[in-house]
């Protein structure tokens, strides 16, 4: 065990049910890539130091959290699953969490915790069970993050559906990173761009492909057809040359929340959970605000993707073109008489029978 | 907040004070009811029989399932994954919570010996003696019994069914196997059949035994 120093993670020979890993972390922060079932969940609870790996070892900062309760109080985790709740009040649950972690030291931590996130402190007075999911999350990252000296932050989502904001977690994750590894999971490979993270793409738990944080991928095999929807099938291009108006009209409609919006000149990308949700929000910006697209590109060559690229364009030239028609110079409006009755002639025959026909 | 606080504060909070009210009375109720019956049937060994049976033979053993249960729902491993989260010792969590359980079965059980010697002894001449006896092997019958079952919790709900089980299948003879079981010991120590022709202070320090080996195993067993 000599060779992981201080401050790293290290997985060895990591087997726990589909998972199969050796990878070392270092201080930085780290997006593990890929889909629930892909074995990023299931890799937090074992970074956490809450379950023992089948074969194989964790090891943080030399020593297996699982069996070292003083390497567990310095790992602040945000876990997939809701853990059940210490106490039945948000201040009585914090302050639990903190006393075990720094035993005295629990009023001021959460005194330090609460003037940190000001969201918090509308928080504390409530029952953990009036809490919404978004917000028992953003107590359980708040305290992750509120972890003294950590050696090691597992975080799932941790920008997802937490009531906190975004831009403060994030600030907060790399300021964290610099001292000990910040292992994060997302199904999008935008965060590593915003985190300037690296990125380990796992597919059947193997991590397939590892992406430095300068956007370089360096080796590694190459990325299976599973793993590559979750790289870049939720993002969505849309160049036009009224770009401005639209990211305006994508951020106002309520049904973007949640989608991430990057404005680089005439081109925007939006990240989502979804490319069809995407597609759907830039058609209906466009054809409510009349914008002019000239092309809606998503990366991925899947099947999903192509099609929503395909209907999303598709749909989007036929609204230019509608429009089009619309601002042309109008016609004079004739008025169209109903066509004259048909001359009696021979009794149209029955639609329905077969039988022959009788001739008068 | 020291740390056995902690824990002791948790178990409490898992158990739910309504609850614990609420299956304590339910108890109390399932007690009285085996007294009243067993004044019927036969007057003067009410009390007896309603200690054998109803209270010390299917009262005490379901509460203790029924609360360890309620308070470690999964594996003992699982159940305190929330304090391990944080940093705790799970050995240390496991000893205070099933400690303080012990001690809160302890009380529970000796209240429902109490009140079945109370309503089935009713104008005797030895009701304090009975009492006393009652009270002390109510609480010593009920804490070993919630040490059983937290240490059969380490392999989950079903650890725990098996240990009811057996208990009273195997718990029911006197042989070698039946010393094992905190049901044999309980009897003798009420007045029954003996089992491995112990005295009743012999088995009382069995029964003893027995919860002190439940706690060290469970400790034993737990990763910290």
């Amino acid at each position: 065990m000599g060779e992981t120093t201080a401050g790293e993670v290290e997985l060895r020979a990591l087997r726990d049910g589909t998972l199969q890993v050796d990878a070392t972390f270092e201080p930085g922060v780290h997006v593990l890539l890929g889909n629930d079932k892909d074995g990023p969940p299931a890799l937090m609870y074992l970074l956490a130091g809450l379950r023992r790996p089948r074969s194989g070892q964790v090891l943080v900062g030399e020593l297996p959290p699982y069996d070292h309760p003083e390497i567990r109080r310095r790992i602040g985790s945000l876990l997939p699953a809701e853990p059940d709740p210490l106490a039945a009040r948000v201040e009585d649950a914090m302050l639990t969490a903190f006393g075990l972690r720094q035993p005295g030291r629990e009023r001021e931590l959460l005194k330090n915790c609460l003037s940190q996130f000001a969201l918090l402190s509308e928080l504390v007075t409530r029952s953990v069970e009036q809490l919404s999911r978004s917000e028992r999350r953003a107590v359980s990252l708040a305290l992750a993050l509120s972890v003294e000296a950590p050696v090691l932050l597992a975080l799932h989502s941790p920008l997802s559906d937490v009531a906190l904001p975004q831009e403060q977690v994030r600030a907060l994750i790399r300021e964290r990173a610099e001292h000990c590894p910040v292992v994060l999971s997302s199904s999008d490979v935008l965060e590593c761009s915003l985190l300037n993270a690296t990125g380990h793409v796992f597919e059947n738990g193997r991590r397939t492909r590892v992406l430095a944080p300068d956007g370089s991928n360096p080796g590694g095999p190459m990325l299976g057809p599973r793993a590559m929807p979750a790289l870049s099938a939720q993002t969505l291009t849309v160049v036009s040359p009224q770009a401005a108006e639209l990211a305006t009209e994508l951020l106002s409609n309520p049904r973007a929340n949640g989608v991430r919006l990057i404005r680089d000149g005439e081109a925007i990308t939006l990240a989502g959970t979804g490319v069809h949700h995407l597609a759907q929000l830039v058609l209906r910006a466009v054809t409510s605000k009349g914008i002019s697209v000239r092309s809606i590109d998503c990366a991925a060559p899947s099947l999903l993707a192509s099609q929503a690229a395909i209907t999303g364009h598709a749909q989007a030239v036929f609204d230019a073109a509608y429009r089009a028609s619309q601002q042309a110079e109008p016609q004079p409006v004739i008025p169209v008489s109903p066509p004259p009755p048909p001359a009696p002639s021979e009794p149209a025959p029955a639609a329905t029978s077969d039988e022959p026909r009788e001739r008068p | 907040m020291t740390t056995a606080k902690l824990f002791v504060a948790w178990t409490w909070r898992r158990l739910g004070k309504r609850w614990a009210v609420a299956s304590l009375a339910l108890a109390s109720v399932g007690c009285a009811l085996g007294v009243g019956v067993e004044r019927l049937v036969n007057p003067s060994y009410a009390a007896d029989h309603a200690l054998l049976g109803v209270t010390f033979g299917l009262s005490v053993p379901l509460l203790a399932w029924l609360t360890v249960g309620r308070v470690f729902p999964t594996s003992l491993e699982q159940s305190l994954e929330s304090l391990a989260e944080c940093g705790a010792d799970r050995r240390q969590a496991a000893c205070w919570a099933a400690g303080a359980l012990a001690l809160w079965l302890a009380g529970a059980g000796s209240w429902l010996g109490l009140i079945t010697a109370l309503l089935g002894n009713y104008r005797t001449d030895e009701l304090w003696f009975d009492l006393g006896t009652c009270a002390w092997v109510g609480a010593l019958g009920a804490a070993s019994y919630g040490l059983l079952h937290s240490f059969s919790t380490l392999w989950g709900r079903q650890g725990r069914v098996v240990a009811l089980v057996l208990d009273w299948v195997l718990g029911a003879g006197a042989g070698f196997v039946a010393a094992f079981w905190p049901r044999s010991h309980l009897r003798n120590l009420l007045g029954g059949t003996d089992v491995l022709a112990l005295t009743q202070w012999q088995s009382a320090i069995a029964l003893s035994a027995l919860a002190l080996v439940c706690l060290l195993g469970l400790r034993g067993r737990l990763a910290r």
